[in-house]
């Protein structure tokens, strides 16, 4: 199992490359990358960047867990989730999900979910840095962010 | 009666100014009274303790769950990552 998961918090920028080429498998015809990055903007406001924090101690245990349930939920291979901690500029890639399967429709419908699962359940917070100097924590419950 | 440790994040972090708030913990204490508890003596925090999950040794704790004094425990705010 361990070989088919990488799961990371990291506070320099995401290597993409790299991590795809973890996930290269012979028997793996599709990969399907999922990248959230910073937005301009949030519910009317600018943004210039955001602040992440995370709970490490339970965020890089939940990560694992949902990677996990995602192999045993879809016929997919290997699994890749990394998410930035610290301070990311507009644009800048602050999740990373990849998959790789057999075939398209799984590795689709398995990085979604693991996306989704991490919206709902890590540890993680974002505080936006307003364009009129502000800083404010999103409350995902209050607006669009579940929109992601 | 002992004292527990409740770490803080994000939100509820800056409107403690800290990392931790401290909290004496009867025996049999569960997740869902802890979090009552501290909405009590912390009225003016009420309404965003009122979002928060409890976690317990690194996991989502249920409401009935009973909170020892040996556990890490945590308050955790509607989550944001992504």
């Amino acid at each position: 199992m361990e070989e088919r998961i990488r799961v990371e918090l990291v506070s320099t920028p995401i290597r993409i490359e790299d991590v795809m080429a973890g996930l290269e498998d012979p028997s793996s015809g599709a990969v399907t990358l999922f990248l959230g990055r910073v937005r301009d903007h949030h519910e009317g406001h600018e943004v210039r960047s955001i602040h992440y924090q995370a709970y490490a101690e339970m965020a890089l245990p939940v990560m694992g867990s949902i990677a996990e349930e995602t192999l045993a939920k879809f016929p997919v291979s290997r699994i890749a989730i990394l998410h930035r901690v610290g301070h990311l500029q507009v644009g800048e890639v602050s999740v990373l999900v990849a998959v790789a399967s057999a075939h398209r429709d799984e590795a689709f419908r398995a990085c979604r979910h693991g996306i989704d699962r991490i919206k709902q359940d890590v540890p993680i917070w974002k505080k936006e840095v307003l364009a009129d100097g502000t800083e404010e924590w999103v409350d995902a419950r209050c607006g669009g962010e579940t929109r992601g | 009666m002992s004292s527990i440790r409740i770490r803080l994040f994000a939100v509820l972090r800056d409107r403690f100014g800290a990392e931790f708030v401290a909290l004496d913990l009867a025996p049999g204490t569960t997740a869902r009274a802890l979090l009552q508890r501290l909405a009590v003596q912390y009225p003016d925090h009420a309404r965003h303790l009122s979002t928060c999950r409890v976690a317990v040794n690194h996991r989502f704790a249920s409401d009935t769950e009973v909170v020892a004094p040996e556990d890490e425990v945590a308050l955790i705010p509607p989550v944001s990552g992504g």
